[in-house]
Formats: structure tokens, sequence, C-alpha cells
């Protein structure tokens, strides 16, 4: 598949947040929420995405600051602002802090999906190795997020509050994650995992 | 007799009244006076009866002239017929019995001038003032070429004495009415300053809220409309399914939270605009925990933007405040902007019944003010950041005080700032 990758949206308002996940996962992608600076810093030391959509006012930050860290440690990530109008000075401060495009609230879905697919392929066309082990491409979008974070150790109510599901919703997917990879293992789960994962 | 003349004082030179009504009113004590001591001292040096008539019946048109202004309020008549009796009459038939020339007379000359000028308006000004210049010189001349039908005076002494009683008078007369006017001049320039602060900063407070307001509403516009171009899209591919339902509602729940925060910034806009259009005070009923309530409604947001909590606190039972909604609106808006700006993350707010008075308490984390200028916090032009003007927190206390209340400021011990307002309630109003 051409058209896999991880895309971390960073978005203070939930239900946007929700929107866009929802939209882009229907698209086959993997995705990493985050509601502040400080909650996408602990995501892309998860795993470095492909692809980032960052706002710029969020509650303890600004978006402009976590882009010059992902910088850093993620090196060339495409970046995509999304962001109100009225901050677009702020955009082109952005842009020329290293962003790569920018779009503003109110937005077209369409347009949005179509950048970020943009930016996808231009980032799939350079690999040369799948974004995904083998096994992990056995896996649903939402499925691969929740096992992202199940390796870690977390137990099931702290994955809900990373992804911004409900604890119910997370649970029906690790149980997905675990009959997909024929883990059966209760005490085993979580180290079989990281090693079927590759990661 | 204290308590008389106090009250005396209040009816005829009383803060209320129009400037010109209680020059007139002091014009016309002087008259009663100026011609009870002239009248009984001429009398006593000269035995002259004439005199003595004359200034008797100053004494008397003055009593009744200033009973008729203040009973009848027909201030511009009584202007006039002063004017006529006084300036025309009297002052004419005193300087033909008293000396002509020779004595202070012409003085009085001057002050007629001066106050007609002072007194009448427009048209009606020219015509008397210029009959006065033309009276007053024919008199000056009818005095040099008849000398036998005018009294002069020939005692070098008397000269001088009806010189200085009648330099005395005048100067007292003017003196008083200018320095009146020069007062009440001041007095309202400096109303009128402070009215022009107060509704720039209501203008400034216009702007932030919009600027706010209107960064607020475009978020559940931005869910709106990504929310139905995806249902539409959703229902285009596979139908309707629970989630495109629950996308939907999210819609129409983000189109009444929207109304909702339309309709409270409208408000405020709105009635703030009435404020400053007619700057008329209106003491209407105001429910405090209502307008503090509606107020953190469209400040939480923004102040949840900036990555800071709002909380409002309000007791049971919060007596009514006789007031103006529009500048209570602008003091709780000023002093929670003044907390959210400063707050390091907590700002609260409360409000609390104290009796029959109101307390609005709002403290924050933030860093609180440097002691050397909290003393000052509330004159106007000091302030603790330096971009301020400095004339927010004394319009607030100008607000708290016309409410029968106060406002204070201090530094919590720990971190940050408390300020309480105190509102009279409706009861001791």
């Amino acid at each position: 598949m051409n058209n896999d990758g991880i895309v971390l949206l960073l978005e203070d308002n939930i239900k946007i947040l929700d929107l866009n996940r929802r939209m882009l996962e229907k698209e086959g992608l993997m995705v990493l929420v985050a509601k502040t600076v400080a909650e996408a810093r602990e995501r892309i030391k998860l795993a470095i995405p492909d692809v980032a959509v960052l706002d710029i006012m969020l509650p303890d930050g600004s978006g402009l600051d976590f882009l010059s860290e992902l910088r850093k440690t993620g090196g060339n990530v495409p970046v995509l602002f999304l962001t109100a109008k009225t901050e677009r000075a702020d955009v082109l401060a952005g842009l020329t802090a290293g962003g790569n495009d920018y779009i503003s609230k109110p937005y077209d879905i369409d347009e949005f999906r179509a950048r970020i697919m943009g930016f996808i392929r231009l980032v799939n066309s350079g690999k040369t190795k799948p974004t995904l082990s083998k096994s992990a491409s056995l896996l649903s979008v939402s499925e691969l997020s929740v096992a992202l974070f199940a390796v870690k150790g977390m137990s099931n109510k702290e994955i809900a509050d990373r992804v911004y599901l409900s604890e119910s919703r997370v649970k029906t997917c690790l149980s997905g994650v675990y009959r997909k990879l024929g883990i059966a293992e209760e005490q085993e789960k979580r180290k079989l995992l990281a090693e079927r994962l590759e990661i | 007799m204290l308590l008389l003349v106090k009250k005396m004082l209040n009816i005829f030179f009383g803060k209320g009244l129009e400037l010109r009504i209680r020059l007139f009113n002091i014009l016309a004590c002087i008259g009663f006076a100026s011609g009870l001591f002239s009248g009984i001292y001429g009398f006593i040096i000269s035995a002259n009866l004439n005199n003595l008539l004359l200034n008797l019946a100053l004494v008397i048109f003055s009593a009744s002239i200033l009973w008729y202004a203040t009973n009848s309020k027909n201030y511009q008549r009584c202007y006039v017929i002063t004017i006529i009796i006084v300036f025309f009459i009297i002052f004419p038939m005193v300087f033909i019995n008293l000396g002509s020339y020779t004595g202070g007379i012409p003085m009085f000359f001057v002050f007629a001038v001066l106050v007609t000028v002072f007194m009448l308006t427009g048209k009606k000004m020219f015509v008397f003032v210029g009959m006065e210049l033309v009276l007053y010189t024919s008199l000056f001349l009818y005095a040099y070429f008849y000398p036998e039908n005018v009294s002069h005076i020939s005692n070098e002494i008397t000269i001088v004495v009806d010189n200085i009683v009648v330099f005395l008078i005048v100067s007292a007369g003017l003196s008083a009415a200018m320095a009146a006017h020069i007062h009440l001049f001041d007095k309202q320039n400096k109303e009128l300053e402070a009215a022009r602060k107060q509704s720039e900063e209501y203008a400034k407070m216009k702007g932030e809220l919009f600027a706010e307001m209107s960064h607020e509403m475009r978020t559940p516009l931005t869910v709106m409309s990504a929310y139905a171009q995806f249902a539409v899209e959703q229902i285009r591919v596979s139908g309707a399914n629970e989630q495109t339902l629950a996308d939907l509602s999210t819609i129409s729940e983000e189109a009444k939270r929207l109304a909702e925060m339309a309709d409270g910034t409208l408000k405020i806009l709105l009635s703030s605009s009435e404020t400053a259009q007619t700057n008329a005070w209106e003491a209407m009923p105001v429910d405090a925990g209502d307008l503090a309530n509606r107020l953190m409604r469209l400040l939480t947001p923004v102040a949840r933007r900036k990555g800071k909590n709002l909380t409002l606190f309000i007791e049971d039972g919060i007596p009514e405040i006789q007031g103006d909604a529009d500048e209570l609106t602008q003091l709780l808006w000023n002093i929670t902007q003044n907390a959210v700006t400063h707050a390091r993350s907590n700002i609260e707010m409360a409000v609390r019944a104290d009796g029959a008075a109101i307390t609005v308490t709002l403290k924050d984390d933030g860093y609180g003010i440097k002691p050397d200028i909290l003393p000052r916090i509330f004159e106007r032009g000091v302030s603790g950041g330096e971009e301020k003007s400095g004339i927010g927190l004394s319009i607030c206390r100008d607000i708290a005080i016309k409410h029968g209340g106060d406002i204070s400021i201090q530094n919590e011990p720990g971190a940050g700032v408390c300020v309480s307002v105190t509102l009279k309630g409706k009861a001791e109003l």
C-alpha cells in the first residue's frame, strides 16, 4: 500500500480533532492525536509521524514552538498548519519557521484531506522501506494506534486518555490486535506485541 | 441660625443651579447689601433723603426680584427686568444725584456692561450693551455740558471715600463672578475629560470583546462546516449510520452554542454602546449574579485558550443592586480581563451576599502587584503593566463608588492578587 503513513494531529478542540482523525483513518492512515503541546511531545516519542497537522494557539503553548522541537527530532516531517484565519500573521511566521503549508479555519475537508494525502505520497515516494512491518499492516489503523500505546505497558484507561476514545472502544481494538496477531497468553501479550510489530 | 444660612446658601447658590442663576443671585444679594450700606452711610454723612430713598428702592427691588426669580424660575425675564431697572434707571439716577463723574459711580457703568454681557445671550446682548454704551456716554456729556442739573462732589475726602467704597463693591462683585465662572469651567472640563476617557475605555472594552468573541465564534463555525461536509460525504458513500447521526447532532449543538455566544456578546456590545452615547445614569434593578454568570460564559473559553482556568462561585440569595448594568459589566470585565492577563493558571471569582451588601472577589495566582505601586493603583495613569493606560482601575473605582460601594486590591500571601468590590444592595440604596 502506497498510502500508509502516520499523521500527528495537534488540535485543542476535541470535535475537530475527532473528525479529522476519523477522516484520515478512513484513508488508511494511522493517526496520533494530541490536545496540548505536552501531549504532542509524548506522541513523537512514540512514533515519528510522516505528516504533522498543527494548530497554533494551544492551551500550553504555541504550535510554532512545537514545530521547532519536531524539526529537531523528526527532521523534515511535512507540517501543515490548520489554524484560524486571524492568526494569518502567525501562519506566515510559521511557514518562514519551517512549516510547509497552511489551511485556515473554517476549512474545506476535501482540501484538507487532499493536502495530507499529497504529503503522504511525497513522503512515501522517497521511502525505501514501508512505514509498517508486515504484521503491523494486518491491523486497522485504529487498532495500530492503540497497539502503539499498549506496547508501552499502558492500561486501557491510560490508552483511552491518550487517544481520546472510550475505554470500551480501546478494549475492542486491543482484542482485535491480539486476535489478528495470534497472541493468546495473557501475561506475555505486551512483550509479544512489541516483537510482532517490530517496534 | 447656621442652619438657616446654610439653607439660604443652598437655595441661592446651590450646585444644582446654572452658573448665570447663581451669578444673578449673587448680584441681587450684593445689590441688597450695598443699597442698605450706602443708604445708611449716605444718610449719616450727608442726611440726604433722596439718596436714602433711592437706596431703599434698590434694597426693595433686589429682594423682590430675588424672591420672584427663585419662585417663578423665569430667569431670562428677571435678567432683562434687572438690567432695565438697575442699569437703565437706577444707575443713571444715582449718577445724576450722587456726584456724577466726580464720584465712584462710573465704575458701576463698567460693572453694568460686563454683567449684561454675562447674563444675556445672542442679539439681545448686543442690543442691551449698545444701549448702555450710548446711555452712559450721553450721561458723561450731559454732566459736563449741564453741570447745574447734576450734583458734583466738591469735597475731596468724600470723593476718595466714595471711590474706595464703589471700587471695593464693584471689584468684589466682578471677582466673585469671574472666580465662579472659572471654577465652574475647570470643573466641567474635568468632568468632560473624565467622560471622554470613560467612553474611550468603553470603546476599548468593546473592541477587545469583539475581537475575542469573533475569534471564539470561529470555532463552532469550523466544527459545523467540517462536520456538515463530512456527513454529506458519508451519506453519499454509505448512507446515514449512527456515527453520521451523531455528527449531525454535533452540528446542531454547535449551532446552539454559537447562537448563545452571539446573543451574550450582542447584549454587552449593544448595551455599552447605548450607554456611551447617552452617558446617562440609569438606575435599574441589576442581578449581580446573573451579570457575573453571563460574563464568565463569554470569558471562560478566552481564558482556556490562554491555558488558564476561570471559576465562578455565586452564593444563594444575592440581593439586587439598584444601578447601571452596563457600568457594572464594565467593572467586572475590567477586573476579570486583568486577572486573566496576570494569572499563572487559575482565576476564581466569587459573588457573595454580605447583609444587604454584595461582595465580588476576584483572585488570581499571578505575580502580584509591585508594593511601591499598590497604594496608588487606583489613581489615574498608574498601572502595573508598562503598556497600559492606567485608567481602567480608576474607572472601576468610580463605578463602584457610584453604586454606593468601593473597590480594594491587595497582594495575596504566597502569590497573586485579590480584588474585592463591594456594592450596595437595593434595600440600602
